[in-house]
């Protein structure tokens, strides 16, 4: 199998039950860094990582600006902010305008993520109520990275997936086990 | 429309900049400046970055223009506005204490935010003829800007209007500004006392002995040598005792002059200068 350097996965509405289901699921020696988009309140600063931990295998962090990545820790963007991956293997912040009235964007994070892994990227798009991700999504494979959607029937609100399912030929259409197996076995 | 610049013609326009202008922004983090630069040329209808780079050696108006429109805005009032309670509730008391009167900088300014913010604050606490506040930016249009009461998108106040809330529950930030044509005009006589300044934080302006310093949210632009530089810069305009408050998730544990600041807050990233 390609030798994948990262994963992104981007997630709105509906989207936090499956996040616990994979990130639960993920082995404790998992070689790649995870980055997670997912949209959420501005106001509210606390309390999304330590949900999130309470079902995690790995470490999970919202990364300050210029943290370097590390392979085996799933970093959250942070309320208010949008999350790049800069060259040099480290995080950027950035207070822009909201894309898409999301801050953090899922795109935003993606088309800098696949800017910097290329074809050693995967992405991943789950449940959500608007486009977010689509954009981002299409960056991904046109570097040459790795695509995958969740299932829209078995998305809890599909919006998002489909969204990207309009604009591109993804790779996969996965089921949330489906997922889970997958992502398994790259690192 | 333009959607992508490489790394060769940003490094191109960052020459063509230093060299007519004496502006350096080698040291800025790329993905955001790149994403500014992109902006920037689609609003001005450019299609190769050949002509952008003639219009910036030529043109020093429009440059002008360039600049104020390509730095991105802190985008909100109040922003964190458990941070702005403890700056009212419990620094700016303490060091009035402390100090008597105090002076204030906010430097490297886009936006009227985080100036109008304070400004209100101060009228609130009735402690503006106790703070003399201080704003410098790199565009003279956006200093003009905050003079004149700033200007934004009504649709932006919705968070603004929302962060206010949470800081004081029965006031309405609706009171400091005027709404014209879907557009949000602040009251201008609250910046009234204000010294405005242009100048590069890390060429120009060497202004020392400030008891706070507002600097939020505008590392996260930088790449780590500038933003050593920088740290380096604010700690030294700062006198001992004095206050520096930075992103809430901005880093600048790695920087030698770190050592010499205690922490307050580490939730809001409120540092004290201990030592000189």
């Amino acid at each position: 199998m390609e030798q994948y350097k990262a994963v992104i996965i981007g997630g709105s509405a509906g989207s936090f039950q499956v996040v616990t289901r994979i990130i639960s699921s993920l082995p404790k020696n998992y070689s790649l860094p995870v980055f997670l988009c997912l949209h959420r309140l501005k106001h509210v600063r606390s309390g999304f990582v330590e949900a999130l931990s309470i079902k995690s295998t790995l470490p999970i962090c919202e990364p300050n600006d210029k943290d370097p990545i590390k392979p085996g820790i799933i970093y959250l963007a942070p309320a208010n902010y949008h999350m790049y991956i800069e060259l040099g293997n480290k995080f950027s912040l950035s207070t822009e305008e909201p894309v898409n009235h999301s801050r953090p964007s899922i795109d935003l994070s993606f088309i800098s993520a696949a800017y910097n892994y290329k074809r050693k990227l995967v992405g991943v798009i789950l449940s959500g109520a608007n486009k977010d991700g689509a954009i981002g999504l299409k960056k991904v494979k046109e570097n040459g990275g790795l695509t995958i959607v969740q299932d829209p029937n078995e998305s809890q609100v599909p919006t998002m997936p489909n969204a990207c399912l309009q604009v591109m030929k993804v790779d996969h259409i996965f089921s949330t086990n489906e997922i889970i197996r997958f992502l398994n076995k790259l690192g | 429309m333009i959607t992508d610049i490489g790394i060769v013609d940003t490094k191109k326009i960052i020459a063509t900049i230093a060299e007519n202008y004496g502006i350096d922004f080698s040291n800025l983090a790329l993905t955001a400046f790149k994403r500014r630069l992109i902006k920037v040329m689609n609003d001005y209808n450019f299609s190769s970055v050949v002509d952008f780079i003639h219009k910036i050696e030529t043109d020093p108006r429009l440059f002008e223009k360039y600049l104020s429109e390509g730095m991105v805005d802190t985008t909100e009032m109040f922003r964190d506005p458990s941070f702005w309670r403890e700056l009212r509730d419990i620094y700016i008391p303490e060091l009035i204490k402390t100090f008597g009167n105090i002076r204030v900088h906010i430097p490297g300014v886009s936006s009227g935010d985080e100036v109008y913010s304070l400004m209100i604050l101060l009228k609130e606490t009735k402690l503006n003829d106790k703070v003399s506040v201080l704003v410098s930016s790199l565009s003279q249009l956006r200093l003009d800007a905050i003079r004149n009461g700033a200007s934004y998108d009504l649709r932006k106040m919705e968070n603004s209007d929302a962060n206010y809330k949470r800081l004081n529950e029965n006031g309405e930030l609706s009171n400091y500004y005027r709404t014209e044509n879907n557009k949000v005009v602040l009251d201008a006589s609250l910046v009234a006392g204000v010294e405005f300044l242009k100048g590069s934080y890390i060429k120009d302006l060497n202004e020392k002995g400030f008891h706070l310093v507002l600097y939020r949210n505008r590392m996260i632009y930088m790449n780590s040598t500038l933003q050593d530089q920088v740290v380096q810069k604010l700690f030294d305009s700062l006198v001992v005792g004095g206050i520096l408050c930075i992103g809430a998730k901005e880093n600048i544990e790695t920087s030698p002059e770190a050592k010499k600041m205690l922490c307050l807050n580490p939730n809001e990233k409120v540092y004290k200068k201990r030592i000189a």
